[in-house]
Formats: C-alpha cells, structure tokens, sequence
C-alpha cells in the first residue's frame, strides 16, 4: 500500500532497538532466559532502564524478584508481608536507580533496600509486641518444601530456634549467606558492611547455631 | 561456598533448597502490577507506620461510597464476575467439557469456550482481568471502555484487548488470533517485532517454531513481500491486508497493524496533556474533527453511541467503504460519549483517514482528538507517533514541528522520534 511506505521506516525503527541492540562484547541481546540464553547483562539492564525504556524496569523485576521475595521471606516471619516488601523494594529501585553508580551492582543494591525495608518491619514489631506480646509468623521449618525430609525439618527447627536468638546483625548475613545463598560480596553490600565485618559476623553467628545444634540435635 | 580457602569462613550448604518458593507466579505478577500502578502515581505502597491513616482512609472511602451510591453514581469497579456463578478468584479455572460454554460477566463482556477450552484466571481486579487460555479457543467480547483492561496469556503470546470482539486460537503448533471487531494488541517473543496491533478483519498467526524475535533479522527499512503471504483472508477489506493461515506478518510489512506502530512494549499510562506551545494546536485539531472534512457518506444520519459506530465502522470498512466508516466515526467522535470509546473512535477513524483515505489533515485531526482525551492510554504514544506523521504528510511543516517536540517531551526515549525529525525540513 502506497500510502504506508511513508511509515514503514518509522515501524522499522520503531521494533528494531529493544531486541536487535548488539551487546558490546557479544552478538545479538537475547531476553528470554527459559532456555538458558539469557545474555543480557544486569547493567545492560540498568543503563536501559536509566534511559527510560520501560521494559528494561520489568526485565530487571523478572529476574531479581525471586531474589528479593527469598531474602524477605527467609528473614520475616510474617509471610504477608512478603509483597509489600516486594513491592517496596523495587518501587523505591526504580525511583533511585538514577543513583546507582555502578549498575553491575544491582544484585546486591537490591537486596540491600530489601533488607533495609525488611528491619524497618522489625522495628515496627518491637513498637507493636508492647502491646501484642510476641510477633507472630511462620517459621522456619513451616517454610519446608514438600520434598524435605524429616530430618532435615527438624534440622531446620533447630536453626530457627538458634536464628531467634540472635540479634539481627548476625541473623541477617547468616540468613541472607547460608538460607538464600547469597556471595559473601553481596551480603556485605545488603549489610552495609565491609567484607571482613561480614565475615566476621558470619563466623559467630554459625557458632552460635552449631552450638544450638549440638546442644539440641540427635 | 565462594571462598573454601578461607579456614575463618563457616561453611554450610545453602538451606534454600529445602524450603519452599519465597513467591510464586501469580503474586510476582500482581506484584507487578502494583509497582507499575504505583509508579504510574497511583496508590503509594503500604507503609507500616501508616495503619491509622489507612482506617481513616477506608472510613472516607466508606463514606464517600455511600454518598456516591446515593447520588446514582457509579462506584469504582470491583473484581470481574461471571453473571452464570463461575469462580473468577485468582488461580480458578473455567473450562467447557464436550460443548461450547458461554461465559458472562458483569461488565457486560462475554467469552465463548469452545469444547475442552480452559481458562485460568491470573489477575482479577478493578483495573485488569488476566486470564490463560490452553487446549482449544475462545471468543471473546470485551465491552469497549470497560474499566479493565483484558490480558489473554497463551503459550505463544500475550493478547491484550483495547475493546473488541476476537478469537484466540491456541494449536499445537501455533496461536491465531483474529479480530472482528476493535483492537487487540498481540505481544510475544515470536510475534515478529515482539508486537503487533490487529484492527478489525485481521488475523494473525504465531508459529511455535518461529524464530523469537530475539533472534530475527532486523526488520527492512522498507516494506517487503517476501515474507508476507498476502492472499485474501474472509471478508477482508481492499484497504487492510490480512495475513494468512501460516504466515507471521511482520511489523514492517505492508499492514495497518505494522503501520500502527503500537508501543514496544506493555502500554503505559497516560501522559500529561500536550505541552503548552501544541496544545493549542491539538484543541484546535481536535475541535475542528467534525468539521469540513467529513465525507459525504451519510452525512446527514444521526450520530451512533461510539460503541455502536466502532462496530458500524467495521462493517463498512470490511465491505471495501473505508469513507463510509470514517464518516460514521466522525460524527460518533463529534456527538461525544464515553472518553474511552471516543478515543478509540477517533484513534481508528485516524488510521483509515491516513492509511485508506489519504487523508493526512483529517488523520491528524483525529490523533489529536486522541492525545486531547488522553485514553486510549495504550495507544497514546502512536496517537503522537501519527499525529506528526500525518502532518508532515499534510505539508504542515511547523506543525509537525511542533507535533514532534510535543511528543518527545511525552515520550523522551520514543524510537520513532528519530526518523520523524529526519523527514522535517532542514531549518533555513
């Protein structure tokens, strides 16, 4: 049709950048990740989303939610509030990623405002339990997959019980180290401590739950 | 462990394979949605500190409710509900055993299943109805300028609906999604371009085994036939090519769903008005809508609701009499309504006037119509995009001009920007 040839360069510029941008070191973006070829960079993601492109704020959410939800989940007790830290947590990403400086980063930014957003809860609690006594919520073991075994419900019982003693300084890296599987940079970073403090505050707080586990286990 | 040589460092297997998933996919997408509503500035999150303020909220709300109620106005929608009692709670299933199952709701939408079809609601709620559709199709009837916006997920792609009447087809080896009437917008990463808008007519299939979009070839900057199967689908119009069973259309081929130039990606909400310098321009534009470019076609017939004109429009344009159905829709758009279907009204009366008629003036005075209404908001940033293509079509030079800094201020990062400044004059 003659009079959509007059567009048809502005459709084609129109779809080409969101997949065909080339990455600088490799060939073509792919974004889709089902099948393992997901190529794109989380600072790729973060300097398109800085630049305004609306997809790249929801590619940065489909990759990292799950990271965000596990470290909300796995530290709270209150499993509903869970969405709202989600929900907090990228809300106020989005609003700041202007200010993050180094967008290779963003694993651990993220998880730091989730943490952050995470003992914001606590302290609220502590206001609360005043008046309502202990807070309430899932534990650990009431956590465990269909698949755990027994023994390993127990032994998550136990560490539950050792993580409730705790104060959240040490109870946050363990969580964040040894529950969700964080790398020891990222803790430190979701922390907001140096490296050698994580590693410290890793190394009593295992101690204190290999000392519950030996006075409690089997 | 990331540092095993360290003898300071505990080491102790990760526990998260034994717990259960932190979130699953039904909340990571309302989560979504809440943080795409909030940052398009509605409801902040929910603070902690802030209970009081909430029950206080939800007293004024209650209040303001009743005094709304008794005034005859219309409360704010709710979840979407099935007129025949079929749960729509997020994760419930409706499915059609052996025979056709007729669905209704109480927007005054309706869905056909045909046999053994299932749909599983995703999202329910006063702003969106999301559901998944598997093992066979559907038909749906989406009110127009109904208060959700309706989102089908299949294997291969995403439909989202505007306002229409479509079929959606999921095969085996395929996804065809046809339009009868209205709008939809099909998303997917084997749709080519990752998106395509289907008008009225038209029909698109999504081969399973594709090359993703990822992976295609940038799209030629110029229309194309050899990959496009061009031969008549039912009752096309001369106007608007139809794709065919088998063939992807790809966005830059010869199509008004191509020329559309639909946003890359999910719409986003509405923007501010037009800047001051072309807002005027746009009032004028869009004032002037009913005015002596009309086309003769019934030019002394009542006006329809916009509704009833988009399904007349339709009609027409797919019996081959595009002037007829822009005529229709003109004096829908002039007559007023709901904003939603006027938009929707003036948005497609634009496409044929640019695309069918060659109308460029009349076009722009239609996507200005759009931009002034400010809804659709999923096809607002193309309401610019072919505003200023229609003037500079139009000859219109500092129009246009001023149509594109208008735009960009809207869109900043909008990728038709470019080659729309590249066709404006350079300045003497």
């Amino acid at each position: 049709m003659e009079t959509l040839s007059h567009f048809a360069p502005l459709v084609a510029l129109s779809f080409v950048p969101l997949m065909a941008v080339r990455h600088p070191t490799a060939d073509l973006i792919v974004l889709d990740g089902r099948d393992g070829s997901d190529r794109v960079t989380d600072a790729d993601l973060v300097r398109r989303a800085q630049g305004g492109e609306a997809w790249a704020h929801e590619a940065i959410y489909r990759r990292h939610v799950k990271l965000v939800a596990a470290t909300a989940r796995r530290l709270l007790r209150n499993p509903s509030d869970v969405e709202d830290v989600v929900h907090e947590t990228f809300l106020i990403a989005f609003e700041q990623l202007h200010r993050l400086l180094d967008p290779a980063a963003l694993r651990g930014w993220l998880t730091r405002i989730a943490v952050s957003r995470v003992h914001r809860r606590f302290r609220w609690r502590k206001v609360t339990s005043l008046f309502s006594g202990d807070e309430p919520g899932a534990r650990l073991e009431d956590q465990a997959s269909g698949d755990a075994s027994p023994d390993q419900r127990a032994e998550l019982a136990l560490i539950d019980r050792a993580l409730a003693r705790m104060p959240l300084k040490l109870r946050t890296p363990w969580v964040l180290r040894f529950v969700v599987g964080q790398p020891l940079d990222e803790v430190a970073v979701a922390c907001e401590c140096s490296l050698a403090t994580v590693k410290r505050r890793l190394a009593e707080a295992e101690a204190q739950v290999r000392a519950h586990l030996g006075e409690d286990g089997p | 462990m990331s540092a095993p040589h360290d003898p300071t460092l505990p080491e102790r297997a990760p526990l998260d394979g034994v717990l259960e998933a932190p979130i699953d996919e039904e909340r990571i997408a309302a989560t979504w949605q809440r943080v795409v509503e909030a940052r398009a500035g509605r409801p902040r999150p929910r603070r902690v500190w802030m209970p009081v303020a909430a029950l206080a909220a939800a007293a004024a709300l209650v209040v303001g409710y009743v005094a709304l109620d008794r005034d005859g106005a219309r409360p704010a929608a709710g979840p979407l509900a099935s007129r025949d009692g079929a749960s729509l709670a997020i994760g419930a299933e409706v499915a059609s055993t052996g025979v056709t199952r007729e669905l209704s709701f109480d927007d005054g939408s309706q869905v056909t299943l045909a046999p053994e079809a299932r749909l599983e609601v995703l999202a329910n709620d006063g702003a969106h109805f999301v559901s998944l559709l598997d093992r066979a199709s559907a038909r749906f009837s989406v009110r127009p300028g109904g208060p959700r916006r309706w989102s089908i997920e299949t294997a291969l792609a995403t439909v989202e609906v505007v306002g229409t009447v479509f079929t959606v087809d999921p095969q085996a080896d395929r996804l065809v999604v046809t339009v009868e009437k209205g709008l939809v917008v099909v998303r997917g990463e084997r749709v080519p371009g990752r998106v395509v808008s289907l008008g009225a007519g038209e029909r698109l299939e999504v081969l399973a085994d594709a090359p993703r979009a990822a992976d295609a070839p940038a799209p030629a900057p110029a229309p194309s036939t050899d990959a496009v199967a061009t031969a008549p689908a039912p009752a096309p119009s001369p106007e608007v090519p139809v794709a065919v069973p088998g063939a992807i259309v790809p966005p830059s081929s010869e199509t008004p769903a191509a020329a559309a130039g639909t946003p890359p990606r999910r719409a986003e909400p509405a923007r501010a008005p037009a800047p001051r310098d072309d807002a005027a321009r746009v009032r004028d534009d869009a004032r002037a809508l009913a005015g002596d470019d009309a086309g003769p076609a019934g030019a002394d017939a009542p006006a329809l609701a916009p509704e009833a004109a988009l399904r007349e429009a339709d009609a027409l344009r797919q019996a081959g009499d595009a002037r007829a159905a822009a005529a229709v829709l003109e004096r829908a758009i002039a007559a007023g309504g709901d904003d939603a279907a006027v938009g929707l009204a003036a948005f497609t009366l634009g496409r044929i006037a640019l695309d069918a008629l060659d109308q460029p003036e009349r076009a722009a005075r239609a996507f200005a119509r759009v931009i002034e209404l400010g809804t659709p908001a999923g096809l607002l940033e193309d309401a610019y995009a072919r505003r200023a293509d229609a003037l500079l079509r139009a000859g219109r030079t500092a129009d246009a001009r001023a149509a594109i800094d208008a735009y960009a201020r809207a869109y900043p990062q909008a990728r038709r920007l470019a080659a729309l400044r590249a066709r404006l004059p350079a300045d003497p």
